[in-house]
This record gives C-alpha cells, structure tokens and sequence, in this order.
C-alpha cells in the first residue's frame, strides 16, 4: 500500500505531541510512570545520539573528500585531523582536563575571538562602502542609526562632556528600550505565534519535519 | 489510268494535283511520301489482280522475292530481328531459288492447273499464315517459340469456339465470297478494307471450298500487294538460313529434339517436292524437328503436292493440332506457369481470334481425319518424355527432375485445372457481337512496329527461358551474389562543420567550468583602505590597553537592571549553589567573560557554591575557563574546588525539551559531571554522578538554587531558558547576562511594569555594564582594563565610517558627474 505519507511515523510523532501536551496541562501517571518526563528523557538521548551522528557524519564527509581525486582538500584534512585529535584528548584525559582545556583556551577561543575581531573591521569598511554601492533613504537612516548608537555608547561622548553626553545617552536609551524593544517584542511575538502554529500542524500531521 | 497516274489526289484535301507536284497545291501537304515507296504498283494492287492470267499470278507471286528485297529499304526491316533479316533474299540467296525452283517446278510441270494452284495456293496462305502468325506473335516468340504449334493449337481452337462469318475479319470473310462472287465484283473490293480478306479466311466454309476450288486463273487467289501483309509478301520463311539462325535462338532442349522427332514418321518419298522446306514449316520444325527436307515431310504434305489429291488430307495436321493442342498442353505439365501467361496472351493475340467453327465443314473434315502419325507420335512422345529426361536442363533448373511422380502426377493435375480455367477465360473473351481485339489488332501493321516489337529486350540464352525475349530482367535482386558493400562508420564531416562542432563544444565546455573571480590588485585602493582601517583600529584598541591608560571614566550611574542583579547577589544564601548557565559562544567570550568578571567576583568572594551547565558542549569548558580564571589571575585568587565549592553538571542535550526536561527532572537529566577525570573513571555513574556531590546535596530540584545567571549572546538561547526553564525556577532569582547584540530581545522580558510577571530579573549588559558594575563594587577589573580601549575603538569606529563613507559618496558622486559629463561631451 503506497500512502502519500507515513502512518507509522506521523503517528508516533503526533501521538508524542498529543501526549506531552495533554500531560503538561494535566500532570498524571499511567502505570506508575510520568510518560510526559519519559517522553521528554527519549527526546534528549535522541538529541545527544544526533549530535553524535552529526559528528560522524561530518568526519565521514571530509574523510571521503580525502579520498576524491583533484586538488587535496587540505582544509579536510586539518578538519578531520582536530576532530580525532580533540576527541580523543576529552576522552582519554576528560573534558575538563587540562590538555582539553588547552585546546579550548589556545586555540578554539582565540580563533573565535579572532573571527569576530575581523568582523569588526568588515563592519565598519562595508558602512564606509555602503554610500557608494547604494546611496538612498535607507541607507542614509542604517548609517546615521548605527553611528548615533556607537557614538552614544562611547564613553567618550557621554562621559567627556556631561552636557552634551546626558541627552545624548537619555535619547540613545530612549531608543533601545523603546523602539527597539517593541521592534524585538514583536518579533519575539512572532516567534510565538510561529511556534504555536507549527505546533498544531505537526500535532494534526500536516506538517511533517521528521520525513515523509 | 494514266489520267489518274497524271495527277495525284492529295489525301488531305482530296483534290487533284498534276503528277511532279511534291506538295499539295491546295493545302500544301505532302503528296509523295519521304519513304521508298514499294515496287508494288498499281498493276499489283488489288485493281487489277482480279484480271490477271495465271502467268501474271505467277509473276506477281516471283514479286514476292522482289518485293522482300524491294522491302528491305524500308528502313523499318532494320528493326527486324535477326533470324528475319537474315532470312531475307538479300542475305541469302539461296533462299529465293527454292521458292522460285518450286514455283518454277509447277510451271514446268504444267501441272498448274486450277486445283493444283489452289491448293498450292490455299496452302501457300495457310503456311503463310502460320508463318505470318508467327511473326505476328511476338508473344508467342516470347513466351514460347519452340512451340510454334501450340499457337496454331490455340488458333485453330479458339476459332472453333469462334463466331461464324460475321464475327471473323473480313479477309477471312472474303473467302467465301470468292467462291460465289463473280471475278468481276472483286474489282470493286480494291479500296475494301483490309479486313476483308481476312474476313475471306475466316470463313471456314468458304475456305474449304477455296481449297477445293482455287484456280490459278482465279485472279482472286492472288490479293494485291498493297492489301497484303507484309508476312505474305514475304517469302524469306523458306529461307535455310532462317532455319539455322532460328535454331541458334532456340534454346538447346528445343533444337537438341530434332533428332528424335526424325524418327517419328516414315517420310514419304514420293513427296512432289524436292526442294528445301517453306519457312513456316521451319517454323513448326521447331517443334516437331522437321528440317525442311522432304524426307521428313507427312503425308499430307505429299498430298498437297498432288494436284488431284483431296484437301482431307491437307487439313489433317491442322485439325490435329487443333486437336492436340490442349492434350499437350496438359500434359506438358513441365512448362509450369508459362501456359497461363501463354494462353493469356492468346486471348489478346492474333491467334487467339482464329478458332475454328466445329459446325464448319472444314473443321469437321479436319476431325473426321485422324491425327497424322507423326504427330501423334509427337504427341505421345511429348506427353511421356517432357517430363521425365527429355529436357534435362529444363528439369533441372525448376526441379522437376527431382520431384517424385506422385508430386509430378500433382503438379500436372493442378496445371490440367489451371489451364481448363484459362481456356475456358479464352472462350468466354470472344464475345458473338464484334471483332476481339486481336482481330481488329491482326490488320496488316506497318514491318516497322512488329519489327521493333521483335527487337526490343535482350535474348534469354539460359535456363528455361532460353530463347525468349523482353523478359523481366531478375538480376537486380536474384543474382547479385557478390558482397555487400561496407561503408564506413566513420562520421564523414567537412572541415567546415568540424569547426562548427568544435566550436560548439568550447562553448559548452566553457558552461561548465566556474568563471574565476577578478583577482584585485594587491595595491588597489579598496584593499588598502580595508588594510588601513584594520591598523587605525590596531593601534586604537591597543594603545590603552597596552599603554595601561584610564582616560576615559568609568560609568558613574548603575543601571537598575545591574542594580536587581546586586540585590539578589546580596541576598544569596552560602548553602545553596547558583546555576550558573554558560550558553554563548568562545567568539563572544571576550565580552561576556568582562561582563560578569565583577559578578564572579562577587559571588566568589563571599563563598557562594556554583553549579555549572550549558546546552551548548563548548559551554561546558567555557564554564571551568571563568572558573580557572578566578583562581589564577591576579587580582583574583579565589580557592574553588571541583565538588566542593562547584560542581559541572555539564552539556544538557536535546535543545528545548533537553531543557524541559532538565527543568522537571534535573537529577535525571545530567548524571554525568564534567571534570577532569578519564573517560573510563566518569563511565562510574556513582563516582561520576555530580548530584551526590556536597554542592549539589541541597539541589532536590531547579527551584532549590538560589539563583540562576544566564550569560548568553544568543536570545533563541535567552527565550528558551525563560520559556522552558525560568517557571520551574524559584521567582525572581532568574538574570541574564548578555552581549551587547542581544539585549534588545532580552530586555523585553525584563522591562515589564508588574515585578510580579518580570521574567527576568536582573540584566548585565555587555562591557559597559560589567564595567559599571565594577564601579559599583569599587573594583578594577579587567573592565577597567578594556573601556578606554573600548571607548576609542567605538569612536575610531564611528569616524572611520564617517570619513571612509564620505569619500566614497564623493568618489561616487564624481564618476557620476564625470560619466555625465562625457555623455553631454559626446551629445554635443
């Protein structure tokens, strides 16, 4: 029988949804067992045992582009090289141990840390670009809101010359509590709604995210 | 008649013109023909035959020979096949002596009485006939002419089935009236058709009694030259050479029967003549053998010789004939399909037509007599011999040979049936009402077209259709044995399309190959722009916090969500740890480290337990890096032991419900503590289990901590905690700590009038507000160390996107101009 979706799946899935929900609003055992927390402990082993796939299946991807012919994909090769190398460090000596935390504080952090440094810099030469690629209305109220916003937060500003800086500083508070916040509290709003929405639709099964 | 010969009518408009004119001069036609007109004149011609002596008789019949070599300038003889024109008496002489030695012979022997001459006479047309029937029949020398015979078979039956007078032509017809018409009406037949003699054949009455009767006086015997055909003017049929050349064009198993037939019949030796044999019996010698020679001749021959014998005898192989010619065609099942196609072209044919009338007197005297010996032997012999060894070749090139009898008797009693259907098809095409087609066809024609006809189409020389003509030529499908030819399989292309194909390919090929990108110049003014921003910000960033400076002063004022967060931090029990959750990434570890630097602090100083834990698995290690931090880096030299003033619960997994879970059951949720100890060791669930350490006693659920810090830059991350863990947390102990990007999301559930519903409690936001909270402490921390830094790298960054944006819209705005400029230039 070829049906346009699983059965087996999308009732598992929607009866795991159903229950959670009917148990958070009621909080009863069945058989001694609370199915709405067992339920939930399934849902964290399997989001440990997919973090665990998503790794093997990252080291067998770049392993498999170090066997393909062309031009050694060397950038594969330091991948798969600090994924063995890490997890074997936090497994041998511990994730707190201080070879693991070596390679945290030496390398994985200041390598972040550098990325965002450099985003730094790109910022602020595509704020200078952006006159030039598209000088229009919008343009000119992205860049005077960034640069109001930087240069009230710069204790130089406010902090130099109370006069000018306590108006400065009032009006930039003024702007982050609120239009930012009822731009954010919208979004967030959203995000509910959202959430609610795709809630119902895998609950009723029209909406079907684990395959099928 | 000189008169006449004075002028000549022009046959277009049929007026008379005097006798030197070439053309008409009335219409201008033509009155004399280009062609060699024919000695025959008018003295010749049916005008005045019927006055004519026995000597003139005979002078018109030695015309004959003269008229054949008069004849042979027609140029239409050329077409004549080769046995006809050798038989000519220009190409052989000997072969006018014999017919002009016999003539002769009757006139020496004075024995040309009436009935010697009408039944040489009589004979002279029915030989002539035969012979002209078979140059008529150019079907019969196709298809058959070693069976010369069987056409006068075919003749002689189909004029048996045949319509009386009327029906036959009328130079047949006109035969009966000889016999009863006075000589003196004969004069007004000269213009007569020339169906009217034929007509006079055809009656077989008036036949016979022409036989019986003809006398060489009777003008009527002789018909004028002009109304003859060509076959009876022609006396070549007595030609040896016809007989030889004829013999060639048979095919073998023809020509190879001679002998036998020699022997069939005693020949009569005291035939009347002693010359070679006509032509038309050349032509019957085909089939039965006979070469002419006297020897050979029947008895009826013998008997026409005779001028007192009865003309019985002389029909008796005609009517045997007749008679045996469906008996041997039957029985000649060999021939296969060719009787069909035979009997076919019979119906159309000139034969076909000249079937006798079984009522006729002739045709009953015919019958009366039995078949001479000969032919029966003849006969006979065919029907035994044809289909067992007598033509070897024929058998076996179709295969008969080696049939057996039973599929022999088979095959001759399907073709019995096949050929009774087609003669019964013959009957029934003569219909009572009109001439057939092949009478109205038997008209003298001109020698040109039969000759033409004779011509055409290449002699078969082999097989079982040796000896015929225009046949349809099998060898482009049959014999073509040799070997296919092999063409190659290689594309042949000019070098014109294998140009276009190369062509073609490139560009295809070019599809599928990325185009690279520009390479910018190393010294291109963007690249050094973006190298030179990155150096003002260098040098900013660095040289306060290298040169250790403290120009910029810290914030003054506490904000009140750092404010909240102090008076929770105030009030923390020292029995109960604090959740503190790492959930931001190492990029973002700078800010938020200094952020809650002062925090830490804080919490460190007075000897508050910590529970560590993260739903990111970097978080973890984030969590034990502030810890070591605290306990190493000068100002802070705080003493924390792992079990005993922290514990790390470690990664939660799972996302959302991982946290859901977490906020229910967290002694179920995380068993395994993060520490430094050996996987193999942490596989020990009770040694490794962090709820049994002494932090963690106190912790029954997330509602036992006294305080739970979330340092996040992500507010995905912030709105999770606060949605799936924030109500199982004890109220008003939950604050954030965050970055600079996030606050505008967070801060939301912060900002809210009634404390009652405020989801978080507290906010410490960034460098600026561990800063701030530093201050508040009396501490000088690392956030002290960064804000001059972080002041000047926000003001550099603020002028370098002033200064660098505004050249750029004026580098822009000039291109612009000059573009503009260039297009007026080139307008005007």
């Amino acid at each position: 029988m070829n049906l346009k979706f699983p059965i087996l799946s999308t009732a598992v899935a929607v009866l795991s949804g159903v229950t959670v929900l009917f148990l958070y609003f009621l909080p009863v055992e069945f058989m001694g067992i609370d199915w709405r927390v067992t339920f939930l402990q399934w849902a964290s082993t399997l989001g440990a045992v997919a973090l665990l796939i998503g790794f093997i299946n990252l080291a067998s991807v770049h392993g498999r582009k170090l066997d393909n012919e062309g031009p050694f994909p060397f950038n594969s090769l330091v991948l798969v090289l600090a994924m063995v190398i890490t997890f074997g460090v936090v497994l041998a000596f511990g994730p707190a141990s201080a070879a693991a935390m070596f390679i945290m504080n030496y390398i994985q952090l200041p390598v972040e840390t550098s990325l965002m440094a450099i985003l730094a810099v790109t910022l602020v030469y595509a704020s200078t670009r952006i006159a030039r690629r598209k000088a229009d209305l919008f343009s000119l109220v992205f860049i005077g809101t960034v640069l109001f916003i930087l240069f009230t937060t710069s204790a130089l500003v406010t902090d130099f010359i109370p006069a000018i800086g306590g108006p400065l500083r009032a009006f930039r508070d003024w702007i982050a509590n609120v239009p930012a916040t009822a731009g954010a509290r919208g979004i967030l709003l959203g995000i509910a709604l959202g959430t609610i929405a795709t809630g119902l639709r895998i609950l009723m099964g029209t909406d079907r995210p684990y395959g099928g | 008649m000189v008169d006449k010969m004075a002028e000549i009518r022009c046959q277009m408009c049929g007026k008379t013109n005097p006798e030197h004119l070439q053309e008409c001069q009335h219409c201008g036609a033509r009155l004399k023909p280009l062609v060699v007109p024919s000695q025959s004149s008018d003295e010749d011609s049916g005008a005045n035959w019927a006055d004519a002596s026995p000597e003139d008789t005979l002078d018109w019949l030695r015309s004959l020979g003269q008229d054949e070599q008069v004849g042979k300038a027609n140029p239409a003889e050329d077409d004549l096949p080769d046995w006809l024109r050798d038989a000519s008496p220009s190409d052989a002489p000997e072969s006018e002596s014999p017919h002009s030695d016999w003539m002769d012979e009757f006139e020496a022997s004075g024995s040309l009485d009436s009935n010697t001459f009408g039944d040489r006479t009589a004979w002279s047309d029915t030989a002539d006939s035969v012979s002209k029937l078979d140059e008529w029949l150019p079907v019969d020398e196709e298809q058959g002419w070693g069976n010369p015979d069987e056409s006068l078979d075919d003749f002689f039956q189909q004029k048996e089935s045949e319509e009386p007078t009327g029906q036959l032509p009328s130079w047949l017809t006109a035969r009966e009236e000889e016999k009863t018409v006075p000589l003196s009406d004969t004069e007004g037949r000269e213009t007569a058709h020339d169906d009217d003699w034929l007509n006079s054949i055809g009656n077989e009455d008036s036949m016979t009694a022409t036989v019986m009767n003809l006398n060489p006086s009777d003008s009527n015997m002789s018909p004028p030259a002009d109304d003859l055909p060509n076959w009876l003017t022609s006396p070549a049929a007595d030609s040896p050479a016809l007989s030889d050349d004829f013999d060639d064009d048979l095919p073998s198993w023809l020509t190879g029967n001679t002998s036998k037939f020699e022997d069939l019949e005693p020949t009569t030796k005291d035939n009347a003549f002693d010359g070679e044999f006509p032509d038309w019996l050349d032509s019957l010698d085909s089939k039965t053998g006979m070469t002419g020679k006297l020897e050979n001749m029947p008895e009826w021959i013998d008997d026409n010789a005779s001028p007192t014998s009865g003309t019985d005898n002389s029909m008796d192989w005609l009517a045997s004939l007749g008679d045996t010619s469906e008996e041997e065609q039957v029985s000649e099942g060999g021939w296969g399909a060719g009787m069909e196609e035979e009997i076919n072209s019979l119906e159309k044919g000139p034969l076909g037509g000249l079937s006798l009338d079984p009522e006729d007197s002739f045709v009953a005297e015919v019958k009366k007599n039995n078949t001479p010996d000969w032919l029966q032997g003849l006969q006979d012999d065919s029907e035994t011999d044809l289909s067992e060894s007598e033509y070897p070749g024929f058998q076996s090139a179709w295969g008969f040979g080696e049939q057996p009898k039973s599929a022999q008797r088979d095959f001759s009693e399907t073709q019995d049936d096949a050929k009774s259907e087609a003669l019964a098809e013959v009957d029934d095409s003569t219909t009572p009402g009109g001439l057939p087609s092949w009478v109205k066809a038997f008209r003298p024609m001109d020698g040109a077209d039969i000759a033409t006809e004779h011509v055409e189409g290449e002699l078969e020389r082999v097989g079982p259709l040796a000896g015929l003509r225009d046949l349809l030529v099998p060898e482009a499908d049959i014999t073509k044995t040799s070997k296919p030819p092999t063409y190659s399989s290689v594309l042949q292309v000019s070098t014109l399309q294998q140009t276009h194909t190369q062509l073609l390919q490139t560009l295809v090929e070019s599809e599928r190959v990325p185009e690279p990108a520009p390479i910018a110049s190393p010294l291109s003014s963007q690249r050094i722009l973006r190298i030179v921003f990155a150096i003002i910000f260098l040098l900013a960033l660095l040289f306060p916090i290298l040169g250790d400076t403290q120009i910029v002063p810290l914030p003054q004022s506490l904000p009140s969500e750092i404010q909240a967060i102090e008076n929770i931090s105030v009030g923390l029990p020292l029995d109960r740890p604090i959740l503190v959750v790492f959930d931001y990434e190492p990029g973002t570890s700078g800010e938020l480290e200094v952020a809650s630097q002062a925090l830490f602090d804080r919490w460190m100083d007075r000897g508050i337990p910590l529970a560590l834990v993260s739903t990111s698995p970097i978080g973890t290690a984030l969590g034990e890096r502030q810890i070591a931090y605290r306990q190493s880096q000068v100002p802070y030299n705080h003493q924390y032991k792992y079990g005993e003033n922290y514990v790390n619960l470690g990664y939660i997994a799972g996302g959302t419900a991982g946290l859901a879970n977490f906020a229910l059951i967290p002694r179920q949720s995380v068993r395994m503590a993060f520490d430094s100890r050996p996987i193999w060791e942490l596989l020990d669930y009770e040694a490794s289990n962090p709820w049994l350490t002494s932090v963690m006693q106190p912790i029954i659920g997330l509602s036992n901590f006294s305080m739970t810090v979330l340092l996040t830059d992500n507010p995905e991350n912030a709105r999770n905690w606060i949605e799936q863990v924030e109500p199982a947390l004890s109220r008003g102990s939950f604050v954030i700590v965050t970055s600079a990007q996030a606050e505008p999301f967070i801060r939301p559930y912060f900002n809210n009038a009634d404390p009652a519903q405020q989801q978080v409690k507290g906010m410490l936001v960034g460098l600026r507000g561990g800063a701030a909270y530093e201050q508040s402490l009396g501490q000088t921390g690392i956030a002290r160390l960064y804000w001059d830094s972080y002041s000047l790298g926000l003001l550099v960054a603020v002028l370098l996107i002033v200064l660098g944006g505004g050249y750029n819209y004026l580098d822009e705005l000039r291109k612009v101009q000059r573009q503009t400029r260039r297009r007026k230039g080139k307008k005007s």
